[in-house]
């Protein structure tokens, strides 16, 4: 893992075989209770994961800000008070945050080509399993970079809090102009179409709270998907509580 | 016949491509969608007959797959079966002897560049017995238009994955029936809800694929 800071950012480049990858996860995230899953599939994954080092670049990091201010459920950030219009739910969890951290990561495009020649070839089940590795290698990585932060906080006696992201738990997904207005400009190679949509698609953004006060909640609680496999990932989780 | 249609039809819902495919290990060696349609034209059984096996091979799939009884992988294998069983039929596609239910033009939405999503849509519909017009990602309105005009009579399917590009479904829509009032206008997407959908002026949603093939059938029927 690579690393370069300044006072308030941090970037880090990182290898695919940093992250762990587990086909077990990624079959389970793909929907199927253990033992369930037809066998080509882990055999298939395992290629994949075998092959796809080379064509992933993962980028990541984050801007760590300590002039924060509550107007309701806007965050305020920096000296030009830019306001983050996070809602109610994130507001709720973030309220007691000392500083935040602004974060984005991406594995570059590589892996999306990838899985897109394969389709276009008609091999959608390969093309399919080559995106879910890439989807899941990104928030792997972006976790990673938690990881680091949260042990550098530890350090200090603070916590973190999850990673809130635009898009989710009632943060407009138009509020990633705002959110990168406030990273250096294109942050670890990630720019923003009119739409919001980052490029490349294998990326995520988002804040984490840091503060004495900050705990890490299951966000599938806040999300009314009630088909989405993460959210069964989260009732499993619930049931072994 | 109707054991034709059973076998082919098993061959589809599993994901038996051809006699060499490993996948799935019970159906080792045996022969696949691709050859058992090859027999059945040699055997001269109707064509249509090897459209019959798709759509209830895909029928059973799809609907696995909407109780989540099967997922996107198993979807992916029948639909690949599929193709190596319609590849055959193309000439008679092309002289009209075996005849499609409709056409879906589909498309992700301008604004937008996720594809897999539509993609599962394209092979469901099109393995439910219907002519799929794939126009790919990010598509404006004056393609759709254009894809209207090429295919007179035909469906429009939207789909988009963020709900920042999903409002670019309003304007496509308004102008599409401006322009061809009677076409009927599908929408999904993971954000994408029924009350979105009768929001914005759509004539049908559904949240999965085979949904999208209960609808067409209903518009075709
Ligand atoms: C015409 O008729 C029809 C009928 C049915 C139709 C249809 C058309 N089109 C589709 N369907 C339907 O049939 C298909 C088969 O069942 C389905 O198609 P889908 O495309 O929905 O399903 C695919 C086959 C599989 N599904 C997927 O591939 C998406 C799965 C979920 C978990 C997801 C993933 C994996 C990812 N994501 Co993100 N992601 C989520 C998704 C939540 C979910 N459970 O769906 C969603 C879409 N993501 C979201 C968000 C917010 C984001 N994501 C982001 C990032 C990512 C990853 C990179 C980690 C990863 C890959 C993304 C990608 N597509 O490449 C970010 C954006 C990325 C970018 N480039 O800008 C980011 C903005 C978060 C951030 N700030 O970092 C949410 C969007 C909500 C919104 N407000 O718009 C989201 C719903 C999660 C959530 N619960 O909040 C149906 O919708």
């Amino acid at each position: 893992m690579i690393r370069s800071t300044t006072a308030e950012i941090a970037e880090f480049s990182l290898s695919f075989d940093e992250i762990e990858h587990d086909p077990a996860g990624l079959i389970a995230l793909l929907g199927y209770r253990d033992g369930e899953a037809p066998e080509l599939l882990r055999t298939v994954l395992e290629e994949i994961i075998s092959d796809a080092g080379d064509r992933c670049h993962i980028r990541g990091g984050y801007r760590h800000i300590s002039e924060i201010e509550w107007r309701e459920t806007d965050l305020c950030l920096g000296r030009d008070k830019m306001a983050l219009a996070t809602g109610k739910i994130i507001a709720d969890e973030l309220q007691r945050a000392e500083s935040v951290a602004l974060f984005a990561c991406t594995i570059g495009t590589g892996l999306e080509t990838w899985s897109k020649r394969l389709m276009n070839d008609g091999d959608f089940f390969a093309g399919y399993l080559v995106d879910a590795v890439a989807s899941l290698t990104v928030e792997s990585a972006m976790q990673k970079i938690q990881d680091y932060l949260e042990r550098e906080q530890q350090d200090k006696g603070l916590r973190i809090s999850n990673c809130y992201s635009p898009g989710n738990c009632g943060w407009p997904v138009t509020e990633q102009h705002k959110l990168f207005s406030l990273l250096p400009d294109n942050f670890c190679g990630i720019t923003l179409t009119d739409s919001s949509l980052m490029l490349p698609i294998k990326s995520v953004s988002g804040i984490i709270g840091i503060g004495p006060a900050m705990r890490k909640v299951n966000t599938c609680q806040f999300c009314d998907m009630k088909r989405c496999v993460y959210r069964r990932r989260f009732e499993k989780s619930k049931q072994e509580i | 016949m109707s054991d034709f249609v059973e076998q082919l039809a098993l061959c589809v819902e599993r994901g038996k491509v051809n006699k060499e495919s490993l996948y799935p290990p019970d159906l080792k060696g045996q022969d696949g969608a691709d050859e058992l349609a090859k027999q059945a034209l040699e055997r001269g059984l109707q064509p249509d007959t090897i459209l019959k096996g798709c759509i209830l091979g895909m029928d059973r799939i799809g609907s696995k797959f909407s109780q989540n009884k099967a997922f996107v992988p198993e979807l992916l294998m029948a639909a690949k079966a599929m193709t190596a069983a319609m590849d055959h039929l193309k000439p008679f596609f092309q002289s009209g002897e075996v005849k499609r239910k409709g056409t879906l033009i589909i498309g992700t939405i301008a604004g937008d560049l996720h594809d897999i999503g539509k993609n599962l849509v394209a092979m469901v519909v099109e393995g439910g017995g219907f002519e799929v017009v794939d126009l790919g990602t990010d598509v404006s309105t004056e393609k759709f238009l254009a894809a209207i005009e090429a295919h007179p009579g035909s469906i429009v399917g939207m789909s988009a994955l963020l709900t920042t590009t999903m409002v670019n479904m309003e304007s496509a829509i308004r102008a599409i029936k401006e322009k061809y009032p009677d076409t009927m206008v599908l929408v999904g997407g993971a954000p994408v809800t029924q009350q979105f959908a009768d929001r914005i002026g759509a004539d049908g949603y559904s949240p999965d694929p085979q949904g999208a093939v209960a609808i067409l059938n209903k518009k075709v029927a």
